[in-house]
């Protein structure tokens, strides 16, 4: 039961720094063009 | 100077990429070691269990946090002082890297609080501490978006993020002394784990890396805002 | 020096005198917001008596804050702002009176009214000198450092919604001490340490906050 909230800080800590490194890539295709 | 001959974003540019890559690998690199030690070498806590092993996260990302405030506001400061423009570039870049590792401190913070004191936030002097810096780092962001002249955004940014710097550890103390006038020492962050060694460790392995990691992310935003016209 | 700090002090207070309204407003809201939380948290009297010194500290907070777009507003406005920062005095003068003015008007009213609030929350009368004592310590604080977002923000379009997310922070240490002080008088121990720690915190702003008004109104106005 305690493991959901494992999973829940590890995995939001990485989904949340995917989502930056993704917005970041997008930015990078836009201005590049 | 070799320095100032990188100050000018246009050579700046491609050092940037070069240590991004770098910053990046070695974020990897540092991120499996220390989930490795986090996860799997460090000891079953006994009295939290395998819950404690979330301050593997915790703990890195409020180090990150503040520290990234301070890198960003020394930036802001030079950008001010010396009037450079990628000065004022790099303080803009860390910010959402900063703000990002503080909304991950005060999750994970209020993750481990569940299930080890009951409640998902405590008020605890440190949790409140970061959720103020949260404030903080949203505010220069929401003034930099809000000034549309890059200049003057540049510098009204640095003169926030210097007031703020200097407020930092007096807002810290004072939570500190609000939270031991309203709540007995019954829970507390700072009474973490006893620190084994391993533990310890894998702090310092996911501090590395997440260092790392905003360095190569921070770098990345900057070449981002030469390309867009600085 | 002393001369151009006199002439706009006399200047902003004249000009608030002339638009009373405005000043009358942020002190009604003061007594408004305090005057919503027993509705919305019930009258219980221990209740309000232990909420009374955070409440009412909150709602100088938020008085304060409210009352920062007036302060340099209408002299970016007319032009005057540009004269100032064209003119021979000392630009850290001028905005420590401006900032000495804005308090008169919005802060010194609060210290005045506080005890009343206090009366509704059924406070103790022995710590409304302490209340006062801290308003009348702490307001200039916020006067100080509001002014700074004030100054930030000069003819911004996110208004007074940027100011308070600027500043709000950035006050927490003197709602603390502030609120605090009355706290621990009241449990009996005395607020000194917290008034001493809000004098502190007035000298430090007083000095050094002018520098920082000055340096963002030449960043926003120029």
């Amino acid at each position: 039961m305690n493991n959901w909230f494992i999973w829940g800080s590890y995995g939001v800590t990485f989904l949340v720094l995917a989502l930056e490194i993704i917005f970041l890539i997008k930015r990078t295709r836009e201005t590049k063009t | 100077m070799k320095w100032f001959w990188y100050a000018s974003p246009e050579t700046f540019y491609p050092l940037a990429r070069r240590i991004a890559l770098a910053c990046g690998v070695a974020a990897a690199a540092l991120a499996v070691a220390g989930l490795y030690v986090g996860l799997i070498v460090a000891p079953t806590d006994a009295q939290q269990g395998e819950v404690y092993r979330i301050i593997f996260i915790h703990v890195p990302a409020a180090w990150m946090s503040m520290f990234i405030y301070v890198m960003m506001a020394f930036w802001a400061a030079l950008g001010l002082a010396l009037n450079t423009r990628l000065s004022g570039m790099m303080a803009r870049a860390l910010a959402p890297t900063g703000a990002l590792f503080t909304f991950i401190a005060l999750w994970t913070g209020a993750l481990w609080g569940r299930p080890t004191w009951g409640t998902y936030w405590v008020w605890d002097a440190r949790l409140t501490s970061e959720l103020i810096l949260l404030f903080l780092y949203l505010g220069f962001i929401a003034l930099q978006a809000s000034i549309d002249d890059r200049r003057r955004s540049d510098r009204a940014g640095a003169v926030l993020a210097i007031v703020g710097v200097v407020n930092i550890p007096i807002i810290y103390y004072s939570v500190q002394w609000w939270n031991t006038l309203h709540q007995g020492a019954s829970v507390s962050f700072t009474r973490a784990p006893s620190m084994a060694a391993t533990m310890f460790a894998g702090m310092i392995l996911m501090a590395l890396a997440f260092w790392m990691y905003s360095i190569a992310v921070s770098l990345v935003r900057v070449r981002c805002m030469i390309r867009e016209g600085g | 020096m002393l001369a151009a700090a006199r002439c706009i002090v006399y200047r902003d207070l004249l000009l608030a005198v002339r638009r009373r309204s405005d000043v009358a407003t942020a002190l009604l809201f003061f007594v408004i917001v305090a005057s919503l939380f027993p509705l919305g948290v019930g009258a219980e009297p221990n209740l309000l008596r232990a909420i009374a010194p955070g409440v009412i500290w909150v709602a100088a907070l938020l008085s304060s804050m409210l009352s920062l777009g007036r302060l340099f507003a209408s002299d970016y406005a007319d032009g005057t702002l540009e004269q100032i920062l064209l003119g021979a005095a000392p630009l850290g003068v001028v905005v420590a009176a401006k900032a000495l003015a804005h308090w008169l008007v919005s802060g010194l009213p609060l210290v005045l009214i506080a005890p009343v609030l206090a009366l509704q929350y059924d406070l103790p009368a022995s710590l409304y000198g302490v209340l006062a004592l801290s308003l009348a310590l702490g307001t200039p604080v916020l006067s100080l450092i509001g002014a700074i977002g004030a100054a930030l923000t000069l003819g911004l379009r996110g208004g007074g919604v940027l100011v308070s997310l600027l500043v709000l922070p950035l006050y927490v240490p003197v709602l603390i001490m502030g609120a605090g002080s009355v706290e621990m008088a009241g449990a009996g121990l005395g607020g000194q340490g917290q008034l001493l720690l809000l004098a502190a915190m007035l000298i430090v702003a007083a000095a050094f906050a002018p520098w920082a008004i000055a340096a963002a109104l030449r960043i926003s106005a120029e």
